[in-house]
């Protein structure tokens, strides 16, 4: 036998003598608990599924979050309801129409022997295109406004704005926001702002009650508590009537919210 | 019922404790690491009890026990294949980290000659020697012939004494290893 042999056999004696990785107590508290055990030895595919769970989690949460922030939406105006026909097709539609806006249909048919189905009508289109609508009947707007049918016989989308008040804005700046709504026919009356001093450099609104006013009649009242974004959006006809469209919040966690 | 789960507790320790050890020594040499070789021994151990039931003869335990175990190897090393890239940094050096005395730092040498070989000729000399297995057992288990096992079992050795015919520099580098760790 050869040295190299030798230390082979050698070699083979040692890891014959060396102590078991587990021992026979370990396995008989193994029997005990088989559970235990089985979590054990997959350990490693508990962490692999946990850290994919977590994964999937963060992409939902990139994915939720950009289309929360309005990347990639596309823009849905609902247009002003198209009625024509009998009395109950109006009553069904002015329902829908209160549902969107705070203008409200009369119920005076133009012409009970006209007998066409009555629609909801709702068109996808972009900031600025015109949208030509019938509409004919009267209605009257949430200040009690009276829109003649005859006068409204095309009935359009003029101009589609919004405006974004953020969060680091201070007393001029909204007066400047406050001022643009003005000519558009909508009041901002902003009361009670609380200003955090403490987590940034300098002041900024972390509360304030917004009542948006439309031809000196509330329209809406609002609490924004924490937030990074107030926006609202509304679009003027061409007859002059303006109608908020949507007012949001993103909240501090970036989450869109509407009011 | 704990009357019955205890009863057959105490018959599989019974068929058990005999070859405990060497089950220790065979999945020892099969893994890289003290972990991942106790993972082994408990997964083997757990996966005859609840399979206990099944065994006919009670002869035949060490076949059934070291079948398991050599099919959770082989199910290991598929895996380990898919997630190479990621496994083989942080096990090659799991016995490096773990070796103090001088008897562990010769195992360590034996397992690092070891690894080198073939899945099959380490399977086969480790039955053999560490095992203690004789030549036709061994053949059952790897499912082939006995001129098979006899051939791996040389040309394993003689793969071995070629590894280690530079014992003193491989010495040398296991204790650079360890050196440059602490």
């Amino acid at each position: 036998m050869s040295e190299q042999d030798n230390h082979i056999e050698d070699l083979f004696k040692k890891a014959k003598n060396s102590p078991p990785v587990m021992p026979l107590s370990e396995v008989k508290d193994l029997l005990k608990n088989p559970k235990a055990g089985r979590y054990k030895s997959s350990r490693r595919w508990m962490y692999f599924s946990l850290s994919a769970v977590v994964l999937l989690g963060f992409v939902g949460w990139y994915l939720y979050s950009g289309e929360s922030r309005g990347e990639g939406e596309e823009l849905v105006v609902t247009t002003p309801t198209v009625v024509e026909g009998n009395k109950e097709n109006q009553a069904n539609v002015s329902e829908t129409e209160n549902a969107k806006s705070s203008s409200k249909t009369v119920t005076e048919p133009m012409n009970e022997n006209v007998q066409k189905p009555a629609a909801t009508k709702s068109t996808i289109a972009q900031v600025g295109k015109e949208v030509l609508v019938k509409e004919k009947s009267d209605t009257i707007n949430s200040s009690g406004k009276v829109t003649k049918a005859s006068e409204a016989a095309t009935f359009y989308i003029v101009e589609e704005s919004e405006i974004m008040i953020p969060w680091f804005a201070n007393e001029e700046s909204l007066k400047m926001y406050q001022n643009k709504l003005q000519t558009s026919g909508i009041t901002l009356q902003i009361k009670d702002i609380v200003y955090n001093n403490k987590d940034m450099g300098r002041p900024y609104i972390s509360e304030m009650k917004v009542d948006i006013m439309i031809d000196d009649s509330l329209y809406k009242s609002v609490q924004l508590k924490d937030f990074k974004e107030f926006r609202i959006s509304w679009a003027t006809y061409n007859t002059g009537e303006v109608r908020i469209k949507s007012v949001k919040m993103l909240d501090k966690n970036y989450m869109s919210r509407k009011l | 019922m704990p009357d019955r789960r205890e009863e057959r507790q105490e018959k599989f320790m019974l068929l058990y404790e005999p070859v405990h050890e060497r089950l220790n020594r065979y999945c020892q040499a099969q893994t890289k690491s003290y972990d991942a070789a106790k993972d082994l021994v408990s997964e083997t151990v757990l996966t005859a009890y609840e399979k206990f039931e099944s065994l006919r003869n009670p002869d035949t335990f060490l076949y059934f026990l070291f079948g398991i175990a050599r099919n959770l190897v082989l199910q290991k090393r598929r895996k380990e294949k898919l997630m190479f890239m990621f496994r083989q940094s942080r096990d090659a050096s799991s016995y490096e980290e773990e070796a103090k005395g001088p008897a562990e730092v010769d195992n360590l040498i034996l397992q690092k000659a070891l690894l080198q070989l073939s899945s099959e000729q380490r399977e086969a000399i480790v039955l053999f020697e560490l095992s203690g297995f004789s030549l036709n057992e061994i053949a059952e288990l790897q499912r082939t012939s006995l001129s098979n096992v006899k051939q791996r079992l040389l040309r394993g050795r003689a793969k071995l004494k070629m590894i280690l015919g530079d014992r003193e520099s491989l010495t040398e580098k296991v204790f650079q290893n360890r050196l440059n760790m602490i």
